[in-house]
Parts: structure tokens; C-alpha cells; sequence
């Protein structure tokens, strides 16, 4: 066992670990009682350099007649010693027994070194063929296991996900021009950074966009002429893109990435004249966006995620352009959208965030019921109640109750 | 250097003896609660227990003292002076020491520190028999001596006494209901009874629990001596896994105060510690007072989503509590140890002594026919209104109650032969033991684990 000898050598007396036997077992593939006898071989071995904890066990006559109804019973005792209180721990024990539990290369400073060895050994169900008692059990079907803690990862990272993408969407917003991004080059860092982390969309795309910059400004002052630059998807793009579907992009290998991406190069590209166009546009829409959302979200604070996904939605249509000539190809745009999130810090606290993103949508969908209509019936509510009130003050904020009596 | 048969010696693998046990709809109604409603009182619930047990009460009655010719007296109030007769009715001590809903109330509120008391009964009690018709009070020497709680169903043999009590001569119940044959089992299996895990935020798992779950799966042990975890063919988990904190007074609405993510990954760790022994040996879990369970009697079965990892193996049972379960046709009945505790606090003297010892109590219950008679009066219960989950139809093979100080074992006997052993589960928090009963011969054993100061 030249093999375990190495290896204890290295865990004990160089790293300086607390072996247990179950770890042992586990590292070399062996029954746990092999595990046992190779450390108790090293420990007689190398005594000098480490020091062991052993496991007495025995069977001990009960001295408190605990039982009510009267007769004497056993205990059996198992006891984890060191090893220099070995041959006193085996006193007054019938059918004493030992087996060395673990190496370490000073004594333990307390139990809880030794409970934390044992996590670090894993679980005993992982080694459950090198135990010497079989297993009466067998496992159930997955398919009959609670997919809970599937489901409670994803939110997380969906959250990570519109987080990240947050930044470099409202970093979008803040350039009035596709130049100027273009040129923000070092200031657009942020946004790179968030493609590299979460979607592979975003990853591939950025990838790509880093090497074709210039030629994607170059696109956007020719934005009038149909482009097909499939490779050459500009920076806006590449962060709608990434958080388009994205709940199980950490799991994705590079190279399946690139496969899945090959699949929807075809579909983006039919959106990509949409995204230039609107990008065109966007120097005179973001504003209105930007106020009608700031709007929004002083009214409608508490709103759901759909009801603000449908009331903001309707202010960005008109980003999107009719620009598709005629042609029989299946249509399908893309639109910004402005969306409440609604998520929780590590405190604990709600945390209220409006994210730009966007959204495919085909003109042969309909149109969302009522976008506008519920804020405006909001609205009418508002002055319906002002004016039962007597007052009508939709166009002044309240400043104090007194104002809701108006002036005299 | 080891030879190579030595190895082959050492990597012996026995088989673990198995059981069969009964079929989980068998016994999962017993204590269910079902679609709950609490607009009903619990008069109800009285009033259920008086028509069924009264019968058997009526029966073991009759039969102790039919033959010298004293009647029955159908209602309490109708008795007689100076004639000695018995009447049956539902027991009910009125004790200041009872707690009452006022010292919940300051408890909480922190008005001021209430005083809680160990016992019900301080000698300046009264009790009385109730039915139907109303209650008389019960006096004697009889009644000061003897364990009497609240929510027993009882026969009384006495006079009436001039100032309107009824003073007792003697007392009998309901006694233990009948009882299928055991069955026979040819070689050593064991049922391993533990309680009181109380994994904590701090320390999830102990050193001490470690010891155990490698002993129950099979690892711990010399070579030289052949495992009785092999023969381990049950685990019961009785009740308080968990020790959560106690959630912060006031302030509900700081999410720091309210962070419960530190539960969170406690359950998390005490599902892997489980799931560790259920892939090994089938395991039941029953709730206990300290779980994320029903405050309130009978406790229903943890949710199984809160232990995902246990559930992927077929031994996995998530029990309620009080439960019932089948092993090898042995029937096992089972509590957390609720209803032992409260039973404890109505011994008149505390003392202990073997009389008043939790397997005493909890076989005494089993004579009372109801395991848990000071429900609803000063152990939480659900209000039932057709029925008493709590009154025996059968008598079990096996009694245990779990979360005692000290682990014990005894019998129960019935008139009719039956036997019932009686283990009780100390915390393994405290007593880091738990107790192996052997179904051969129904005797117990306990094991018990310890680390010195290393």
C-alpha cells in the first residue's frame, strides 16, 4: 500500500490534515476496514511525527437500574479516545474492542475538528459499498424526487442575470447616439463585463462585437441601406439578446454555445435591420421612454410585473419601425420594453429596479389589451376621485394633506 | 504488511436483516386531522371521548365490583347519600397551577415574568367527575394518593358525603383494549429508537451524531467483532430534529431580525445527515415539539419536500405524532413525548421515584386507554368533534415515547393477557444514547455514543 502510504504522508505530515478513516476510505476506493488497518499500519510506522484518535467500544453493565421494570440490562459504549487514553477507556469494558479513527499530525484542538474532517469527507451515502453492512433500502425514481431546489436556483440566477443586465441597458439608454457608444468603447466595459458573466448569447455576441466595432459604426451611419452584417451585431443588441431566455445559461459548454447560437443567427438576423433602424430612432424615443417610465413607476410603484411590462411597453413601440419593405419573410421585431423587478438584497429588503429589455414581438400578434387604457383609466380614476373630492389636482403632486382641501 | 486473505477477511460485507413494514395508508388516517376547522369547541371532543370509552369502563367496572352487589348509578348527580354506588364520568381537576391563557398572553407581551410552575397539583386542587348531567367533587385519601389526570375516563366507587362530595373508595378504567397475537421472530432484529437530535444553527451536526449515523450505516466498529448495526432493521427518529431559534419578539418587520436563511441551510444539513442513515436502513420521522410542525396535538408529518434527499430512498417514512407503524407485524406506537410530559405534571408529589418514572406514566396511559387524556385541557389538541384519535382501538406490540431524560424500558399488562413493552427515548442531544429494542425477545438495549475531550 506504497499508494495510501503517499498519501498519508502528504495529508498528515505535510499538509497537516485530520484524516479520518472514512476519508481514507474514500480517497483510496477501499473497504473501511482496510481504510483502518493502512492508517493504523502508518500510525505504528511514523508515532513520532502524529498523533491518533481511536474508537473503544464494549458493552458495560448498567450500575443505575434505570429500567422500571426491574432488570438489569447492558450499554453498549462507544468512546472516541486519544490514543494515550486508549488502555484506560478499555477498563471495565466486556468485550472491549478498538480501531484507530483518524491521523492527524498534532492532537485536536477539540471535537468540533474532528466533526468538521468528517463533513470534509463527504457524505456516507457517497461510500456506501465500502461500508461493511449492506444497504436494506434502494433508491426511488428521480422522476419522484422534488424538483424544489431546481426550481429555487433559478430565480437567482434569473435575477442575476436581469441585474447584470440592468447596467449596461440603462448604459444604453444614457447615449444618445450609436457613435458615441461606439466611442464610449472604455466606458462601455461595463457592459462587456456583464455579457462574460451570465449569457452565452451575450458572451458569443461580445466576442464578436469587440472585433467588429469600427465596422458596426461604420453600419450605423449606413443604417438607411439594408446591412447584413450577421457577425457584426452591435453593442445594444448583444444586451437584449442576453437576457432574452436566459435561465440556464451558466450550465452551457463554449462549444455547444456556439452551436445553439449558429441556430439562431437566422432569426436574429431578420431582427437586426429592426434593431438598426431603432436604433436610428432611438435619440427621440429614449426620452419619452424615460420620462413616461419615470412616470409609471411614481404611480405605479406596486404594480405587477406584467401590468408594468404591458403599461411601459406601449411607450416603446414606436421605437420600433415599420422598416420591413414587403418581402415574405415572417416578420418578427423587436421592441424595448421597460419592466419593474422586483427582488430582495441581502437584507432582506425589496428592492424595486426598472430594467431596459427587449422583446421579439410579430405584428400578426395582438396587441396587448388595454396597455395604455389602465394607466389612462387609472388616471381618470385619480381625477374622478379628485374631483368627488372638489378638487381637481392631477396636474399638482401633493405636497400636504392641506392641498387635498385645496386653497382658499 | 498485510497478506492478501487478511484483506479479503476485512472486506466482509453482511447483510443487513430487513423487515417488512405495513402499508403507509394503514395507520395514516388514525391521526389526521384532515380539512381543519376551529369555529367547534371542544366539548365535542368530551363528549366522544365519555360515549366511547364509557362502555369498556362499564365493563371492567362491573366486573370488579358486580359481584358485591353495588349498583350503577347512570348519572353523577343522581347519586345518593349513604348508599355506596359507582358512577362513571370524564376526570377534571381544577388546579391553579394550571396555565392559563392569560399567562400566554404576559409571556409574550412581556408585561411581566409569569411563574411557571412544574406540577398541576400542589395538594389545594380539587377534582372532580364529570358527565353529562354536571360534576361532583371527589375526596378521599384514594384521590390524594392516586395519579389522576385531567381528561381520564374513570368508574368511582364511593358515598356521597353530606356536604354534597363523593368520597372514593376505589377507581378502575378503562383498561387496555385487545391486542393481536405477536409474531414470532427467529433471529436477533432490533428496532433503533432515537430522539432529540436538536441540530442547531450553531452546530448543525455533532461529533456525537456523526458517531451515530456512521454506527447505523455500518462503518464504525473493529473488523474483529461482527457489526450489530447488521441487524438493525428499523429507525425511528422520535421527534425534535431540529432546534430552531426562537423567532424575535416585536420587530416583525426588520428582515435583519427576521433572516431565517440560517434555518434554511440548518434543515438543509440535518436532510443530508438523515438522508446519510435512510440509504442504509429504513428510516421513520416523527415531528416533536421543537420541529416546524403543528403546535398543537396530533402533530402532522413533516413535509417531505423539507427533507428532498431522505425521500429518494424507499426506507424514508415522514410519520405524525403520535403514529402508529408496522414492523414484521410487530405494531409499533409511538409519541414525541408531549403527552408523557404533560401526564408528568400531574403526579402529586413529584418524586423519582420508579411509580412516577415516564415509563410508569406512559404505561399507565396505556390503562387509561388513551394516550394522551390531558388534551385538550392542558396539552394542545386539535378540536375533533366525531371522534378521539387519541383513545386505543388496539393495543400495541410497542409503546415508545421519545425526548425523556433517561432511556427506560418496561411492560404493560392487560387483563386479558395483553403485554405491551413500553421504551421510552432519552435525548440524544443530552444523552448522546439511544435505545436498540430486540424484537426476539422484546428487550432493550442502549448505545451510547461520546467523545472526550480530543
Amino acid at each position: 500500500m506504497s499508494n495510501a502510504d503517499d498519501v498519508l504522508r502528504l495529508w498528515v505530515l505535510q499538509e497537516e490534515q485530520v484524516v479520518t478513516y472514512r476519508k481514507l476510505s474514500r480517497e483510496l476506493k477501499v473497504h473501511v476496514n482496510i481504510a483502518k488497518q493502512v492508517m493504523l499500519d502508518f500510525y505504528e510506522t511514523n508515532k513520532s511525527n502524529c498523533h491518533a484518535t481511536f474508537l473503544v467500544t464494549g458493552t458495560k453493565r448498567l450500575s443505575v437500574d434505570f429500567i422500571c421494570g426491574g432488570s438489569e440490562s447492558t450499554e453498549l459504549f462507544m468512546k472516541l479516545v486519544p490514543v494515550t487514553e486508549l488502555a484506560s477507556a478499555q477498563q471495565g469494558l466486556d468485550n472491549a474492542a478498538s480501531h484507530i479513527y483518524s491521523i492527524e499530525h498534532h492532537a485536536t484542538n477539540g471535537k468540533h475538528v474532528l466533526a468538521m474532517a468528517n463533513i470534509s469527507a463527504g457524505p456516507i451515502r457517497d461510500m456506501a459499498e465500502y461500508s461493511a453492512v449492506g444497504s436494506s433500502v434502494t433508491r426511488v425514481s428521480v422522476s419522484s424526487v422534488s424538483h424544489a431546489p431546481v426550481v429555487q436556483s433559478e430565480p437567482p440566477r434569473a435575477a442575476k442575470v436581469e441585474k447584470v443586465v440592468s447596467s449596461p441597458a440603462a448604459s444604453v439608454d444614457s447615449s444618445t447616439d450609436k457613435q458615441n457608444q461606439q466611442a464610449e468603447g472604455p466606458s462601455a466595459k461595463p457592459p462587456v463585463k456583464v455579457k462574460d458573466a451570465k449569457s452565452f448569447f451575450g458572451k458569443q455576441i461580445s466576442k464578436v462585437a469587440h472585433g467588429n466595432k469600427p465596422d458596426t459604426s461604420s453600419a450605423a451611419k449606413a443604417a438607411s441601406a439594408p446591412v447584413k452584417l450577421e457577425p457584426k451585431i452591435p453593442v445594444e443588441s448583444q444586451q437584449t439578446d442576453s437576457d432574452v431566455d436566459m435561465d440556464n445559461v451558466e450550465e452551457v459548454q463554449p462549444a455547444s454555445k456556439r452551436r445553439v447560437e449558429d441556430m439562431f443567427d437566422d432569426d436574429d438576423f431578420d431582427d437586426f435591420e429592426d434593431i438598426v433602424s431603432a436604433s436610428e430612432s432611438r435619440a427621440n424615443q429614449e426620452t419619452q421612454g424615460t420620462v413616461t417610465t419615470a412616470s409609471r413607476e411614481a404611480s405605479d410603484v406596486e404594480m405587477s410585473d406584467s401590468e408594468s411590462r404591458d403599461a411601459k411597453a406601449s411607450s416603446q413601440d414606436m421605437q420600433v419601425v415599420d422598416s420591413q419593405p414587403g418581402d415574405s419573410r415572417r416578420v418578427r421585431k423587436r421592441r424595448k420594453v421597460s419592466k419593474v423587478k422586483h427582488t430582495k438584497n441581502k437584507r432582506g429588503m425589496l428592492v424595486t429596479q426598472t430594467v431596459e429589455e427587449w422583446e421579439s414581438y410579430s405584428e400578426s400578434e395582438p396587441e396587448p389589451v388595454s396597455r395604455a387604457t389602465p394607466a389612462k383609466r387609472q388616471s381618470a380614476g385619480d381625477s374622478d376621485t379628485k374631483k368627488a373630492s372638489g378638487k381637481s389636482k392631477s396636474a399638482v403632486p401633493q405636497r400636504s394633506i392641506l392641498t387635498f382641501f385645496g386653497k382658499k | 504488511m498485510l497478506a492478501a486473505c487478511d484483506f479479503s477477511a476485512m472486506e466482509q460485507v453482511f447483510a443487513r436483516a430487513t423487515a417488512v413494514s405495513d402499508d403507509p395508508s394503514k395507520y395514516s388516517k388514525v391521526f389526521s386531522t384532515g380539512r381543519r376547522s376551529y369555529v367547534r369547541q371542544f366539548n365535542e371532543l368530551y363528549y366522544a371521548r365519555l360515549n366511547e370509552l364509557k362502555p369498556h369502563v362499564l365493563t371492567h367496572a362491573a366486573r370488579r365490583w358486580g359481584g358485591k352487589n353495588i349498583a350503577h348509578t347512570l348519572k353523577v348527580l343522581n347519586v345518593e347519600a349513604d348508599e355506596t354506588t359507582y358512577i362513571v364520568g370524564t376526570v377534571f381537576i381544577d388546579s391553579s397551577k394550571k396555565p392559563s391563557t392569560l399567562d400566554q398572553v404576559e409571556k409574550e407581551h412581556w408585561i411581566s415574568d409569569p411563574e411557571i410552575s412544574d406540577g398541576y397539583r400542589n395538594g389545594s386542587e380539587s377534582v372532580f367527575l364529570e358527565d353529562e348531567s354536571g360534576r361532583i367533587r371527589l375526596v378521599g385519601d384514594v384521590v390524594d394518593r392516586s395519579l389522576l389526570v385531567s381528561g381520564i375516563v374513570a368508574a368511582m366507587l364511593g358515598k356521597e358525603t353530606p356536604d354534597g362530595s363523593f368520597e372514593v373508595a376505589d377507581m378502575c378504567f378503562a383498561g387496555m383494549p385487545p391486542q393481536t397475537a405477536r409474531p414470532g421472530v427467529a433471529e436477533d432484529k432490533y428496532v433503533a429508537f432515537v430522539s432529540g437530535l436538536s441540530a442547531t444553527v450553531e452546530c448543525p451536526v455533532t461529533l456525537e451524531m456523526q458517531l451515530l449515523a456512521e454506527y447505523l450505516c455500518g462503518t464504525l466498529g473493529a473488523a474483529s467483532q461482527p457489526p450489530l448495526a447488521a441487524q438493525i432493521a428499523q429507525v425511528v427518529v422520535a421527534g425534535n430534529v431540529l432546534s430552531l431559534p426562537p423567532p424575535p419578539l416585536g420587530h416583525t418587520e426588520d428582515a435583519r431580525a427576521n433572516d431565517r436563511s440560517a434555518v434554511a441551510a440548518l434543515v438543509s444539513a440535518v436532510d443530508s445527515y438523515l438522508a446519510d442513515i435512510a440509504a442504509a436502513v429504513p428510516l421513520a420521522l416523527m415531528p416533536g415539539a421543537q420541529d416546524p410542525a403543528d403546535a398543537s396535538l396530533p402533530q402532522q408529518a413533516i413535509h417531505p419536500s423539507m427533507f428532498a434527499q431522505c425521500k429518494q430512498y424507499s426506507g424514508f417514512r415522514s410519520l405524525s405524532n403520535p403514529a402508529f407503524l408496522e414492523v414484521d407485524g410487530h405494531v409499533l406506537l409511538g409519541s414525541s413525548g408531549q403527552n408523557v410530559d404533560d401526564i408528568a405534571r400531574y403526579v402529586r408529589s413529584p418524586s423519582t421515584g420508579p411509580a412516577d418514572s415516564p415509563c410508569e406514566l406512559a404505561a399507565k396511559s396505556l390503562q387509561w386507554r388513551h394516550i394522551a387524556p390531558s388534551a385538550p385541557d392542558t396539552l394542545w389538541c386539535y378540536p375533533f368533534s366525531d371522534r378521539d384519535p387519541f383513545i386505543l382501538a388496539q393495543s400495541p406490540h410497542v409503546y415508545f415515547v421519545g425526548g425523556q431524560d433517561l432511556p427506560g424500558s418496561g411492560e404493560a399488562l392487560g387483563s386479558d393477557g395483553q403485554h405491551t413493552a413500553v421504551v421510552t427515548v432519552p435525548n440524544f442531544a443530552r444523552s448522546h444514547c439511544i435505545v436498540l429494542l430486540n424484537l426476539r425477545d422484546m428487550k432493550c438495549t442502549t448505545a451510547r455514543f461520546s467523545a472526550t475531550d480530543i
